[in-house]
């Protein structure tokens, strides 16, 4: 009898933690009521006699999984610029900041993003997926003398960048479409 | 702001601290519920699951530490194979596959050692697996 309330009152508070879940707008809020979602899950799978199931349930729904989240979380903050200039227009120093660094840097402050910038040879990048997560490529074109900052079409953010580079003369916005990227 | 608690969160000394700790009691569990998979709950499965998250718990660590992918998935591939081979040893003994190769007729001291066996190399390769899995996830995209 009494194991029977225990159970019943798991079933309401999965209920509410899964409407939680739905509602919150926050991810890492999310993630954590994901680890608790499975851990209400196996004590009433323990409650139903389904130990196996429930030690199953926590190794992988309360440890697993929320660190892919947390990681795939982690990762959606970062944006990547990948450099083929050689002046000191991306820059950071702290007594002669580049004029594209401080643009750049203000565009991922508003965003609250985590700018990455890499400078690259051709051959040097590694990794499995690595052309198709390039966020930005910088380069200079040769005849004009302007810096050109190539993204994706896809992406929201190319607009606002865009918009923010309007009265600069030496820079220019150049949107390609999905697939280009591949450098 | 949030995005800088996920990024201190790998630096934080109390959660390295935490997980040197912690780190050989799951290791020590894991092994627990594998090689008492045949008498208790759990088995294989979960006890290689709870292998795995121990051992992901050292990225916490040391990130650097898990280095050679290939050879974790070498290891797993032959695992694969011992575990079709120990199911095959029945043909010799009894002319059936993937049954005890023990004869029925000895006690289960002895008629044990078939599940003992299938539950650690099944444990162990689903441990290899997982941290395979999640290892490349993490250096996706990082040199």
């Amino acid at each position: 009898m009494n194991a029977m309330i225990i159970a019943d009152s798991l079933q309401i508070l999965l209920i509410i933690i899964a409407a939680v879940i739905v509602i919150s707008k926050d991810n890492l809020q999310m993630v954590v009521f994901f680890a608790v979602f499975s851990l209400v899950t196996a004590s009433l799978y323990y409650f139903n006699q389904a130990p196996d199931v429930a030690l199953a349930e926590v190794a992988i729904g309360s440890a697993i999984m929320p660190l892919i989240f947390i990681i795939s979380i982690s990762r959606q903050r970062e944006f990547i610029v990948i450099s083929h200039v050689n002046d000191e227009f991306l820059s950071n120093h702290t007594y002669k900041i580049g004029k594209g660094y401080e643009l750049l840097s203000e565009f991922t402050r508003h965003y609250g993003l985590k700018l990455k910038i890499y400078k690259s040879e051709l051959g040097s990048l590694k990794g499995i997926f690595r052309s198709r997560n390039v966020d930005l490529i910088v380069e200079k074109c040769p005849s004009t003398h302007r810096y050109l900052l190539k993204g994706k079409e896809s992406s929201i953010l190319m607009n606002k960048l865009e918009q923010m580079t309007e009265n600069e003369p030496l820079i220019e916005v150049i949107k390609i479409r999905e697939g280009e990227t591949d450098d | 702001m949030i995005y800088e608690e996920v990024i201190t969160l790998k630096t934080s000394r109390i959660l390295i601290c935490i997980s040197r700790l912690l780190y050989p009691f799951m290791l020590l569990f894991g092994f627990y519920i594998i090689i008492n998979g045949h008498t208790s709950p759990g088995g294989g499965f979960q006890g290689g699951a709870i292998l795995a998250t121990a051992i992901l718990i050292t990225y916490f660590i040391d990130p650097d530490r898990i280095t050679n992918l290939n050879l974790l998935i070498k290891i797993e591939k032959v695992l694969f194979i011992l575990i079709l081979v120990i199911g095959s040893i029945s043909f010799f003994t009894k002319n059936v596959f993937f049954t005890n190769f023990i004869s029925i007729e000895s006690s289960t001291t002895y008629k044990k050692i078939f599940l003992i066996a299938l539950n650690f190399f099944i444990g162990i390769k689903v441990a290899l697996g997982l941290v395979t899995v999640f290892s490349t996830f993490i250096k996706e995209g990082r040199s």
